[in-house]
C-alpha cells in the first residue's frame, strides 16, 4: 500500500478521532474485566465518536495494514505506537478491513472489541472473525479477513436458476456457489484483486492467493461439507481460468508443492533416504500445466484439509555440527591413488571411439525396451521409436565396418540377430543384410588372415565373421573357388569349415553350383559339419558325375559316422569307381552304426564264384571289413566265397583272411568248409599248403571250443 | 592475481591428476620453507642443518620450476595458492602465513637459479622485524638490495573485492533463465514430437560452460535458489550447471564440458513421455503408474537416439543415470555393464539437486551437511566414490548459499568453496531477518590471527526459515 499518497477527505479527522476512541476500547476490553467501568465507558465513547462520524457518512470503513491502519489511501494515526501495536495484532489475525454502517449499536460494539479480543488461535476455532460476529447477528459492523468472507452452497448448474440468496453478512460481499459455476473467471478475478489487495508488504500476490483459496477451501469443509465436492470443482474452475503465469505458479508451485509437502513427511520416515527419491522422480517431472478440474479440485482440497502447522519456534535455530564433521572433511580432502586413477580415466572419457561403444550398447540395450510393458503406448510410436533405433545401429555399423571396429560391429550384429516382434525382425534383418555384403564380408576375411592368430585383432574380425556365419559362408566358398594359391585354400577351407558349420540348409542349396570344385567344397563342409541335418544333402552330393565329390561325400559319411551315414556308405559299395568302392569297404569295417545290413551287403559284395575279373584288394578289404561287423549270417557266404578260392601264392592273403574271418564268424555248420583247407596235395605247394592247414585247423579248434564254452573262453 | 575462479586459463590447461600432484609438491615446498624460516633462527648460516633443510626446498622448487619460468606462490586472504591452485594447509602453518602477511608479503615467485644460501639468506630477510623495512621501502627493496634475485616478493593486495562482481552475478542470472526458457522450449518440441532447437541449446550450454570457467561460483549460486513453480525446468538446468562444474574441476576439456552439460540438460527428458494424468495425479501412484515413470531413463534415450546436433552422450545419461547399480537401479539390465562416467557424473547431480531441493521445499530441517552426508553415504554403493569426493570437494560441505553461524556469534552467507571445507568463504550479514543488509565484507574463515583462526563455524540456520532472500545475493 502506498502510504505516501495523501487523499484528502473531509472526514479523515473525524475518522482519526473515531478510530483513536476505538483503540482505546479494544485496549479496554482486553485489559479490563467487564465490571470494569472503564470497560463500558471505552465502549460508549467510542460508539459516541462513531455516531458522529456516520452522521456525515453512511459508513466507516478502516483497512488495516502491518503496522498501521488506513482510511481511504490515507494512513491514519501512523506514528501512534498504540495504533502500531494494534494493527501488527490485528493483521496477525488475518483482518484486513472492517467497516461500521450507520445503525450500529454499543451491543454490536462490544461484540466486535470482544471478538478482536481473542487471540489468534480462539478466531480460528471459531472460522474467524466474521463468523463470530455473524454468529452474534452483529449486521452493522462487517470485516474482511485475509480470505473470502463466505461461499454459501448451491446446486451447480443451477445458474439460471435463482442463487440462494442471504443477506449480506459481515463482510463486504458474499459469494455463492453458482457465481461460481456461472462465472469462474470473475471469481478467479475476485479473488486475485483480493490477494492484491490483503498481502502483506512481504508477501507475494501468489502467496497470497494461495492462502485465500486455501481459507475458501476450510470453509467448504467446515460448513458445507455435504456439498465439497461441487463447491471445491468450482473453486478449481476458477483457479483454472487466472491468467496463465499465476495460474501455473497457483498450481505448479503452490498446490502441488503442498502435496509433496506431505509426501516428503511421509518418505522422511520411510526405512532408508535415496537419492534421488522417488517424489523427487515425480516432482522434476511435472512439465505439463494440462490440469484437469478434477485433479485441481483435489488438490486444493488436500490443502484445505491440513492443519495449520504451528510456526517454527526458533527460524534462527542454529542446527550444529556433528562430532564427525572434522574427520569426514579431512577424509573427503584427500584421494586415494585408486581415485585418482579413476579420475585420471574419467578424463579420458568422452572420446569419439568412447561415446561410440557407449552409445551402441545403450542403443543394444534399448531394443528390446521400446516395447512398454503396459501397452501404454501405440503401435505406431513404439514402431517408430523401434525402426529409430535400428536405423542408428545400422548406421553406426555401417560406420564401424569401414573403420575396422569388428568388436563393437559384431556386438551390433549379434544384438540385430535377437528375436523380435516379426515386423521389427524383419526391419532388423534388414539392416544385417545392408552390412554384410559380399565385400564386407571379403575385407573382413581378408582382415582375418592378415592377423595373427589368437591376437585381439584376431579374435574380434573372427567374432564378427561368426556373428554372420551365413554371410561369411557364401563369401568364403565363392573366395575358396577362386583362390588359385593352395596354401590360401587350405586356410580359408579351414575357415569355412569352423563358420560354415551351421550352415547346412544353405550349404544344400548351392550344392547344384555348376563348378564341381564348389561343390567338392561344400562337401567337405558338410561332412564337416557333423551333422545329420547334412547326410540328405551328402546323400544327394553321392549322386554326382564326379568322382572326387563322390570321394568327399564318402569322407563325409564317414565323420559323421552313425546308422544312417553308414547305410549311405554302403551305397557305395557298388560305385563304379574301385577307389570309392575301397573306401566304402573299409568306411563300413570303420564307421560307427554299421550293423547286420551293413554287414549283409558286404557279404553280398564277395563275388559269388571266381569266374569273373577279380579284385583282390577290394575282396581283401571286405573280408576285413566283415571281421569287423559281420555275424554268423555272413559266415556262410564267407564260407562260400573261401570254397571258390584257388589256393596259390596269388591268393593265398585272401584265403588267410577269410580262413581267420570264419575262424571268428562261424559255427559248426561252417567248419566243413574249412576242411579242404587241411588237406595237403602233393601237387601243390607244399609250405603254402601247410600254412593254410595250420591256419584252418586253428580256425576249426577256435569254432569247436566256441561251441563247447559257450564263447566264455573268447576268440 | 591468483585466483582459483580462473579457470578459464588454468583449470582446464592441466589434468587434474597433475594438479593434485602439483598441489601436494607445493604443499611440501611451503612445509619445507616453513622449515627453512624456523631453523634460521635456530642455527648460523652455514650450519649443516640448515643448509640441508634449504637443499631439501631447492629441490622441491626445481620440480616445480619443471615447465615453468617461475615458481609462484600468493597468499590471498589466509589461502595459499600455487599459481591458481589453491594449497592446503593446517593451522600449524598459520603462523607462518601471518608472517608473510605481517611483512606485507602478497606472494613468491622462485626462478630458475635458486640455490640453498638464496633460500637461508632470504629466510633471514623474513625473520626480520617488521619495522626494519620501511627503511628500505619494504621488503620487496630489501630483497633486492639483498641480491635475492632468484626470489621475487609480491606485495599484498587488498582483498576488498567480491568473489563475484555484480556484473558476473547479473549475467550468470541471464543465463540461468535463459538456460530455464529454454528447457521449457525443448520440453514443448519433445511434448509436440518436433525438432529441439540443437543449436540453439548448444550454444547456451556453451555460455554457461563459459561462465562456470570465468566463475563458478556466479552459476553454482544459483542452484542454490530453488524456484518451486519452476523446479521442474529449473531441475534440468541446474543439473546441467553442477555436472559442468563438477567437469571442470576435473580439468575435463571444454567440448567434453559442454557434452556433459547437455546431458545434465536433457536427463529427464523422457518424463515428458510420462502420461499427464498419471505425473500430475494428485494422490499416491499404483505399482503400474511408478513402472511408467520408472520408463522415463527409456523413453528419455529413445528420444535423444535420433536428434542431429545433441551429443550421444546425452542420450547415454539419460538412460543410465538410473543405473546406479544397487537394488533401485532401473531400468533393470542383467549383466549390464559400468555406468559411463558422464552418466555417473550426471547421476549425482540429479541426486544433489534432488537432496537440496528436499531440504528447501519441504521443511525437513535437514542441515546442508547433512545432505552431502546423504550423498557420501550412497559412495560405493550408488556412486562412483571418486566423483563424490570430487564433487563434495568442489561443492564443499557447506555449499554457497548456506547460512552459518560462527562462534564470533556473527552470521554469514558462503560465497566461495575454499580447499578446506570446513573454512568456506562467507559474507558476513546484518541481520537475517528479511531485512538483512549485505556489509559487503567477504571474509574466509581461513584468516588466522595469532596462529588461531579468527573465526570458526558453529553450525548453520536455515536461510529459508530465517526468511533470507537467497535471490538477493545469488542474482
Amino acid at each position: 500500500m502506498p502510504d505516501e499518497i495523501k487523499i484528502p477527505d473531509p472526514l479523515l479527522s473525524e475518522a482519526n478521532e473515531a478510530l483513536r476512541d476505538l483503540v482505546s476500547a479494544l485496549r479496554s476490553v482486553k485489559l479490563y474485566p467487564p465490571n470494569n467501568p472503564a470497560y463500558s465507558l471505552s465502549v460508549k465513547k467510542a460508539l459516541e465518536t462513531l455516531g458522529r462520524f456516520l452522521t456525515a457518512s453512511p459508513d466507516c470503513r478502516i483497512g488495516v495494514q502491518k503496522a498501521y491502519f488506513t482510511y481511504g489511501n490515507a494512513p491514519l494515526g501512523k506514528d501512534a505506537q498504540l495504533n502500531r501495536s494494534l494493527a501488527q495484532d490485528l493483521f496477525a489475525k488475518g483482518l484486513r478491513e472492517f467497516t461500521f454502517s450507520r445503525g450500529v449499536t454499543e451491543e454490536e460494539l462490544l461484540y466486535f472489541c470482544r471478538a478482536l479480543a481473542l487471540s489468534s488461535e480462539e478466531l480460528a476455532m471459531k472460522s474467524g472473525m466474521a463468523s463470530v460476529l455473524w454468529e452474534q447477528g452483529a449486521t452493522h459492523i462487517k470485516v474482511v479477513e485475509s480470505g473470502l468472507d463466505e461461499v454459501v452452497a448451491a446446486q451447480p448448474g443451477a445458474a439460471d436458476a435463482p442463487a440462494p440468496q442471504r443477506e449480506r453478512t459481515s463482510s463486504g460481499r458474499t459469494l455463492v456457489l453458482a457465481e461460481i459455476a456461472a462465472e469462474p473467471a470473475g471469481f478467479g478475478a475476485g479473488m486475485v484483486e483480493r490477494a492484491k489487495q490483503t498481502r502483506a508488504a512481504h508477501e507475494s500476490v501468489e502467496d497470497r492467493l494461495f492462502h485465500l483459496y486455501v481459507e475458501e477451501g476450510r470453509a467448504v469443509l467446515e460448513k458445507h461439507a455435504d456439498q465439497s465436492g461441487p463447491l471445491f470443482e468450482g473453486l478449481a474452475h476458477s483457479v483454472l481460468t487466472l491468467e496463465p503465469s499465476l495460474r501455473d505458479c497457483l498450481i505448479g508451485g503452490k498446490l502441488y508443492g503442498d502435496l509433496d509437502a506431505d509426501a516428503s513427511e511421509l518418505q522422511k520416515n520411510g526405512p532408508e533416504e535415496h537419492a534421488p527419491s522417488d517424489l523427487h522422480e515425480i516432482q522434476s517431472g511435472r512439465y505439463s500445466n494440462e490440469w484437469t478440474v478434477e485433479q485441481v479440485a483435489t488438490l486444493l482440497k488436500k490443502s484445505s484439509a491440513k492443519t495449520v502447522a504451528p510456526p517454527s519456534r526458533n527460524p534462527h535455530e542454529v542446527a550444529p555440527l556433528s562430532d564427525d564433521l572434522g574427520e569426514l572433511a579431512r577424509e573427503m580432502a584427500d584421494y586415494t591413488p585408486e581415485e585418482l586413477e579413476t579420475l585420471r580415466l574419467a578424463a579420458g572419457a568422452g572420446s569419439e571411439t568412447d561415446i561410440i561403444e557407449a552409445a551402441v550398447r545403450t542403443l543394444i540395450f534399448l531394443l528390446p525396451l521400446v516395447k512398454s510393458p503396459l501397452g501404454a503406448q501405440s503401435l505406431e510410436k513404439e514402431r517408430t521409436a523401434f525402426f529409430g533405433v535400428v536405423h542408428q545401429l545400422e548406421d553406426m555399423l555401417s560406420y564401424l565396418l569401414k573403420e575396422k571396429d569388428y568388436d563393437l560391429a559384431s556386438l551390433i550384429v549379434r544384438a540385430l540377430y535377437l528375436p523380435a516382434d516379426p515386423p521389427f525382425q524383419a526391419r532388423m534383418a534388414e539392416a544385417v543384410k545392408k552390412n554384410t555384403s559380399s565385400d564386407v564380408v571379403a575385407t573382413a576375411i581378408a582382415d582375418l588372415r592378415k592377423s595373427p592368430k589368437d591376437s585381439p585383432g584376431h579374435r574380434a574380425v573372427y567374432s564378427y565373421l561368426s556373428a554372420v556365419p551365413r554371410e561369411a559362408t557364401e563369401t568364403l566358398l565363392e573366395l575358396l573357388a577362386d583362390e588359385a594359391d593352395r596354401t590360401i585354400r587350405v586356410g580359408l577351407l579351414e575357415l569355412v569349415k569352423d563358420l560354415g558349420r551351421n550352415q547346412i540348409v544353405l550349404l544344400g542349396e548351392r550344392l547344384t553350383d555348376e563348378r564341381w570344385y564348389f561343390v567338392r567344397n561344400i562337401v567337405t563342409v558338410l561332412g564337416e559339419t557333423k551333422a545329420d541335418q547334412a547326410l540328405a544333402f551328402l546323400q544327394k552330393a553321392g549322386g554326382h558325375a564326379n568322382d572326387r565329390i563322390r570321394q568327399e561325400v564318402v569322407k563325409g559319411l564317414l565323420t559323421i559316422g552313425g546308422k544312417k551315414a553308414a547305410g549311405l556308405l554302403a551305397r557305395f559299395l557298388t560305385d563304379k569307381d574301385a577307389g570309392i568302392r575301397l573306401m566304402a569297404i573299409r568306411g563300413l569295417a570303420e564307421i560307427k552304426g554299421s550293423g547286420a545290413e551293413e554287414a549283409r551287403l558286404l557279404a553280398e559284395f564277395l563275388p559269388k564264384s571266381r569266374a569273373g575279373k577279380r579284385d583282390r584288394e577290394l575282396e581283401l578289404e571286405a573280408v576285413r571289413a566283415l571281421m569287423k561287423i559281420g555275424g554268423p549270417e555272413e559266415a556262410k557266404a564267407l564260407a562260400a566265397f573261401l570254397s571258390h578260392l584257388r589256393i596259390n601264392k596269388k591268393e593265398r592273403d585272401l584265403a588267410l583272411e577269410g580262413i581267420t574271418a570264419l575262424a571268428k564268424l562261424g559255427g559248426p555248420g561252417d567248419i566243413e568248409g574249412l576242411k579242404p583247407f587241411t588237406r595237403v596235395r602233393w601237387w601243390r605247394p607244399r609250405e603254402l599248403q601247410r600254412e593254410l592247414r595250420a591256419a584252418a585247423l586253428r580256425a576249426m579248434e577256435q569254432i569247436k571250443r566256441r561251441k563247447t564254452d559257450a564263447g566264455r573262453s573268447g576268440g | 592475481m591468483p585466483d582459483a575462479q580462473a579457470d578459464d586459463r588454468g583449470e582446464s590447461r592441466q589434468s587434474f591428476f597433475v594438479k593434485q600432484q602439483l598441489i601436494g609438491s607445493a604443499k611440501t615446498a611451503f612445509q619445507q620453507a616453513a622449515a627453512v624460516l624456523k631453523n634460521s633462527l635456530l642455527y648460523p648460516e652455514a650450519h649443516p642443518f640448515l643448509l640441508a633443510t634449504a637443499e631439501k626446498l631447492v629441490g622441491t622448487i626445481g620440480h616445480l620450476l619443471v615447465g615453468r619460468t617461475e615458481a609462484a606462490f600468493y597468499l590471498v586472504g589466509g589461502e595459499l595458492f600455487f599459481e591458481t591452485l589453491s594449497v592446503p594447509l593446517d593451522q600449524s602453518l598459520a603462523l607462518l602465513m601471518e608472517q608473510f602477511a605481517g611483512r606485507e608479503v602478497g606472494g613468491i615467485s622462485f626462478k630458475p637459479g635458486l640455490t640453498a644460501k638464496d633460500l637461508i639468506k632470504f629466510a633471514a630477510l623474513m625473520n626480520r622485524e617488521p619495522e626494519s623495512f620501511r627503511v628500505q621501502g619494504g621488503i620487496s627493496q630489501a630483497s633486492s638490495q639483498e641480491g635475492l634475485e632468484h626470489i621475487e616478493l609480491h606485495r599484498a593486495q587488498l582483498m576488498n573485492r567480491t568473489i563475484v562482481s555484480v556484473e558476473t552475478k547479473q549475467g550468470a542470472s541471464a543465463l540461468f533463465m535463459d538456460a530455464v526458457s529454454m528447457v521449457k522450449e525443448l520440453v514443448q518440441a519433445v511434448h509436440l514430437d518436433k525438432a529441439i532447437n540443437a543449436r540453439k541449446m548448444n550454444t547456451v550450454v556453451q555460455t554457461m560452460v563459459d561462465s562456470v570457467l570465468e566463475n563458478r561460483d556466479a552459476l553454482m549460486g544459483l542452484t542454490s535458489i530453488k524456484m518451486y513453480d519452476e523446479y521442474t525446468f529449473a531441475h534440468s538446468v541446474n543439473a546441467s550447471i553442477l555436472a559442468i562444474s563438477l567437469g571442470t574441476y576435473l580439468s575435463f576439456d571444454k567440448p567434453r564440458v559442454a557434452a556433459l552439460g547437455v546431458a545434465g540438460l536433457l536427463h529427464d527428458i523422457g518424463k515428458v513421455s510420462v502420461p499427464i494424468e498419471i505425473i500430475n495425479k494428485p494422490d499416491k501412484l499404483s505399482e503400474e503408474e511408478w513402472e511408467l515413470i520408472k520408463r522415463h531413463p527409456v523413453e528419455g534415450a529413445l528420444a535423444l537416439s535420433d536428434i542431429p546436433g545433441v551429443t550421444k552422450l546425452a542420450m547415454i545419461a539419460a538412460f543410465e543415470h538410473h543405473q546406479h547399480g544397487d537394488a533401485r537401479s532401473y531400468p533393470w539390465i542383467d549383466d549390464r555393464p559400468q555406468q559411463h562416467p558422464f552418466s555417473q557424473i550426471v547421476a549425482i547431480a540429479d541426486a544433489y539437486d534432488a537432496l537440496t531441493a528436499a531440504r528447501v521445499y519441504f521443511k525437513s530441517r535437514m542441515p546442508p551437511d547433512q545432505a552431502m552426508r546423504t550423498l557420501i553415504k550412497k559412495r560405493g554403493v550408488a556412486f562412483e566414490p571418486a566423483f563424490v569426493k570430487a564433487f563434495v570437494n568442489m561443492i564443499g560441505l557447506f555449499p554457497v548459499g548456506t547460512l552459518l553461524k560462527l562462534d564470533t556469534g556473527e552470521v554469514g552467507l558462503v560465497v566461495h568453496q575454499t580447499r578446506d571445507l570446513m573454512r568456506p568463504r562467507i559474507l558476513l550479514l546484518g541481520a537475517f531477518d528479511g531485512s538483512e543488509r549485505e556489509t559487503g565484507e567477504e571474509v574466509s574463515l581461513l584468516e588466522t590471527a595469532g596462529g588461531r583462526y579468527k573465526r570458526s563455524l558453529l553450525g548453520s540456520i536455515d536461510p529459508y526459515a530465517a526468511n533470507i532472500d537467497l535471490k538477493k545475493y545469488f542474482s
